[in-house]
């Protein structure tokens, strides 16, 4: 099991009840608490200098003001210093947030080894994620789902130019056949056809073309 | 300086035009005429005409007449008249009377030319009548000035070889020399001729007196040359040769007085006759010739028939030198006779003189020495005091001149500065008061409409977070307090444990939805990615949501209390969307117009009435803040037809 662990929570109840829990159950035998974000990283800076690093932090998102004056104001901020200066450290984020966007933001960009929501099993779910991680998995709590598809779109310059050559009546072919002459890339058929299926043909509602095909239309797009 | 620019102006330039003029001047001071009357110091002064005295008288009362009429006109020159007859009529307190009157009465500045010779004729009359040089330099001085100031650079010439002569003759040499050569510089050549020689032979004297004795040879030839008159021409010719016997040229001097003897015209003037003799038989004595005191008695005797005093103290002089080495008794009587008579004519160099002889006839009498020791200390201290004296007058006739101009000249600047200040003042002022009110009315116009525009946003402001305090506290006693309530309930009945588990599960993350929907909006450099899992996490997974342009604009260039609006706005429609629209495709496109952000919202659900939006106590709340903002929010929405907003925003 982990040695040494920082845990960083800026409610105390809820501070030392996680503290407990891990000690207890999983026999940490260092487990240094914080409760803010600045003092957190300094542990792990000196420790590491020190050449007795940290192996595991667990933090959370939210940090409430105070009157304390403060550099990082949040844990992502924190996660991302420490994952900079300390690649191989262990991230678990234990917070509220539950928007799968937002955690999978974490995993990606900051390689955070596991998520657990705060809640009802919130505990149970961090015991589990704490020797998930130790064995080098990944852990996220179970009412997260984070691979499902949230049919959300964002539109580029290229969805537009095709949009607007439609919008005017033209065809696929039409269209590739306009780049071609105009010079533009891509110009293909079958990558119009592709981002054209990607805005018509990928939803299943059968009035999705309507909407943005009227948007061109009266040119908002 | 400006004289002696004047002076070369006149010399290079319109010479004979200056000429003219200065003879046309010369006409008008006719009635002054010049003529030496000295031996040693050659003056100017006014004729004293005897034969004009009645008529002279006459036009005095004329004079008087006039002046009585307040002819103010030419009061300068009236004034001046009258002060010259007095002069003429030996009437010397009138004339001092109306001297005094003359300068009450004249402005200065306008009739410097009457007051220069007005200045002139005081200054003669100390001189020559009162003998009082002090009296005498101050007014020549003066004279001289106002000359200066009216360019007549000929008669500021004259004054100063009078001021020289009495520098001179007070044993001033030092200062004299300076004075004579400035005089030099103005006296005009043909004109002045007669003045620049006795300026010369007063040079010579200076340099003799200094025991220059060179540059007094020099000096006494270059006055002897230059000089028209005979008689003058004697005089010096007679300095001269005193000169060469001082300077041991025996020969020299015998030879020259050896032709002047012969002239004619000597033999007239008995006084330069006398004094010739005298230094002939001086000269032959000191050359060793054999001499009968005839020599010397002989100009004696002239001397005495034309009552020459000077002349005879130097006789005496020279009879004691004469016999001090064969007969001292004789030469002792001599001495005595010098002495007396200096004391009587006050001639102390001279008593100075034949004490020195005396001394060497009688050393053991103490009396001749201490005479002559106090003699030559006072004399001394004298020469001294008359240096300082005149050096002073001088040095503070110039000081003033110099403060007279610079306050001249200050005070025309003063002038043009005072008008300029004033012009300028006005243009200010004027400027200023235009400018004041300009900004005044401006400012208060602008005060009054700010003051309206805070309150109405302030007002506003406050009604957007009055309204947001209700709702939330609405909410939290409707939805969670409810459902605690309800979860309390089930508790007292004994409901399963796992049951009321979930119930506050529920409540837990209603309760953490509305926490993060409250919760401030993170406004840094994340804005984007937050806005656009805000949203997408509160839709239902099912509605699909097109964005276009969030991404390509620059949220850094867009202020903090617009981004949060965005953010609420944005999060209240998509809410509403997903609670009650069913609709099934969202678009939201964002469009940056430089100063401002245009956000459309169109969705494709059964949309809403006007009223029915209006009743929406978040969106009434969110159109509230983009106002106080200074945006707007335009919702378009017809039953069954989808729902369309457009909010713009000031960055």
């Amino acid at each position: 099991m982990f040695k040494k662990v920082v845990l960083v929570e800026d409610f105390q109840g809820e501070n030392q009840g996680i503290a407990e829990t891990l000690t207890e159950k999983l026999a940490i035998e260092e487990l240094q608490s914080e409760f803010y974000c600045d003092k957190a990283f300094n542990r792990l800076k000196v420790a590491l200098k020190k050449n007795e690093p940290y192996e595991l932090m667990v933090t959370d998102l939210f940090f409430e003001k105070d009157h304390v004056d403060r550099k990082l104001t949040s844990g992502r901020e924190l996660i991302k210093l420490a994952r900079a200066q300390q690649p191989g450290l262990k991230i678990i984020v234990h917070s509220m947030e539950n928007n799968p966007i937002y955690v999978n933001a974490l995993f990606k960009e900051h390689k955070i080894n596991g998520y657990v929501c705060k809640g009802r099993r919130g505990m149970v779910e961090l015991v589990n994620a704490v020797n998930e991680v130790f064995h080098n998995r990944t852990f996220v709590s179970a009412q997260l789902n984070l691979t499902a598809a949230n049919n959300t779109v964002e539109l580029d310059a290229f969805d537009r130019a095709i949009l607007k050559e439609l919008a005017n009546g033209l065809t696929k072919k039409e269209v590739s056949a306009k780049f071609k002459k105009e010079n533009r890339t891509p110009n293909s058929e079958s990558t119009i056809d592709k981002r054209i299926s990607k805005l018509y043909d990928e939803y299943k509602a059968k009035n999705t073309t309507s909407l943005l095909f009227k948007l061109a239309k009266e040119g908002k797009i | 300086m400006l004289w002696h620019s004047f002076s070369i102006v006149m010399d290079f330039k319109n010479i004979t035009l200056v000429l003219i003029t200065l003879i046309l001047c010369c006409c008008v001071q006719s009635e002054v005429d010049i003529r030496a009357d000295k031996v040693n110091s050659h003056r100017t002064h006014l004729s004293d005409s005897n034969n004009l005295e009645r008529t002279s008288s006459d036009k005095l009362s004329e004079l008087n007449q006039a002046l009585r009429n307040k002819t103010l006109e030419n009061y300068a020159q009236l004034a001046y008249q009258k002060n010259r007859l007095h002069y003429s009529l030996g009437q010397f307190d009138s004339l001092a009377h109306f001297h005094r009157k003359f300068f009450l009465k004249t402005d200065l500045k306008v009739d410097s030319y009457y007051a220069a010779k007005q200045y002139y004729l005081m200054g003669y009359y100390y001189d020559q009548i009162v003998k009082d040089s002090d009296s005498a330099f101050k007014n020549y001085t003066i004279s001289k000035n106002f000359y200066e100031r009216i360019g007549d650079s000929s008669w500021v010439g004259r004054n100063l070889l009078n001021m020289g002569t009495i520098q001179k003759d007070q044993s001033d040499f030092f200062g004299s020399k300076e004075t004579l050569t400035e005089s030099l510089k103005y006296l005009q050549p043909i004109k002045d001729d007669r003045h620049i020689s006795s300026c010369y032979n007063i040079l010579a004297t200076n340099h003799r007196k200094l025991s220059n004795l060179q540059d007094a040879l020099k000096y006494y030839s270059k006055a002897i040359r230059t000089t028209n008159s005979p008689s003058d021409k004697l005089i010096y010719q007679n300095n001269l040769t005193a000169t060469h016997i001082d300077n041991k040229q025996f020969n020299i001097a015998i030879q020259l007085l050896q032709k002047i003897t012969k002239d004619s015209l000597l033999i007239i003037n008995e006084k330069e006759y006398a004094r010739a003799l005298d230094n002939m038989a001086y000269a032959q004595w000191l050359l060793g010739e054999k001499l009968n005191e005839h020599a010397f008695l002989n100009p004696l005797l002239i001397r005495k028939e034309s009552n020459d005093k000077r002349g005879q103290i130097a006789s005496y002089t020279r009879l004691g030198e004469f016999y001090s080495k064969n007969a001292p008794i004789k030469a002792k009587q001599y001495f005595d006779t010098v002495i007396q008579l200096s004391k009587a004519i006050k001639m102390p160099r001279a008593e100075k003189d034949a004490l020195k002889f005396l001394m060497s006839l009688e050393p053991k009498n103490v009396g001749l020495r201490d005479r002559y020791i106090f003699l030559q200390d006072s004399l001394y201290s004298q020469g001294l005091k008359v240096k300082t004296q005149f050096a002073k007058y001088k040095y503070d006739d110039k000081l003033k001149q110099e403060s007279i101009l610079r306050l001249e000249k200050e005070n025309t600047e003063k002038e043009l500065e005072a008008s300029r200040q004033r012009n300028q003042k006005i243009i200010y002022l004027g400027g200023l008061l235009f400018i004041t009110s300009i900004l005044g009315l401006s400012l208060y116009g602008f005060r009054q409409r700010t003051k309206r525009l805070k309150q109405k946003s302030k007002v506003e402001k406050l009604e957007a977070i009055y309204e947001a305090e209700a709702q939330l506290s609405r909410r939290l006693h409707d939805d969670y307090g409810g459902k605690i309530n309800q979860t309390m309930l089930m508790l007292q009945r004994g409901t399963d444990k796992s049951a009321i588990l979930d119930k506050l599960e529920t409540v837990y993350n209603q309760i953490r939805s509305f926490s993060r929907e409250i919760n401030t909006v993170d406004t840094g450099p994340d804005f984007w990615n937050s806005l656009k899992a805000t949203l997408e996490y509160l839709k239902p997974v099912e509605v699909e949501m097109v964005f276009d342009g969030g991404k390509e604009l620059d949220w850094s260039l867009v202020s903090r209390q617009a981004k949060t609006i965005i953010f609420k706005v944005l999060q209240e429609l998509v809410k509403n969307m997903s609670q009650h629209s069913k609709a099934k495709q969202t678009v939201i496109l964002f469009r940056d117009k430089k100063k401002e952000l245009s956000i459309y919202y169109e969705d494709d659900g059964v949309g809403a009435s006007k009223k029915s939006l209006l009743r929406k106590n978040g969106l009434r709340n969110t159109e509230k803040r983009i106002q106080a903002l200074g945006g707007s929010i335009t919702f378009d929405s017809e039953e069954q037809k989808g729902f369309r907003a457009e909010i713009r925003i000031p960055k």
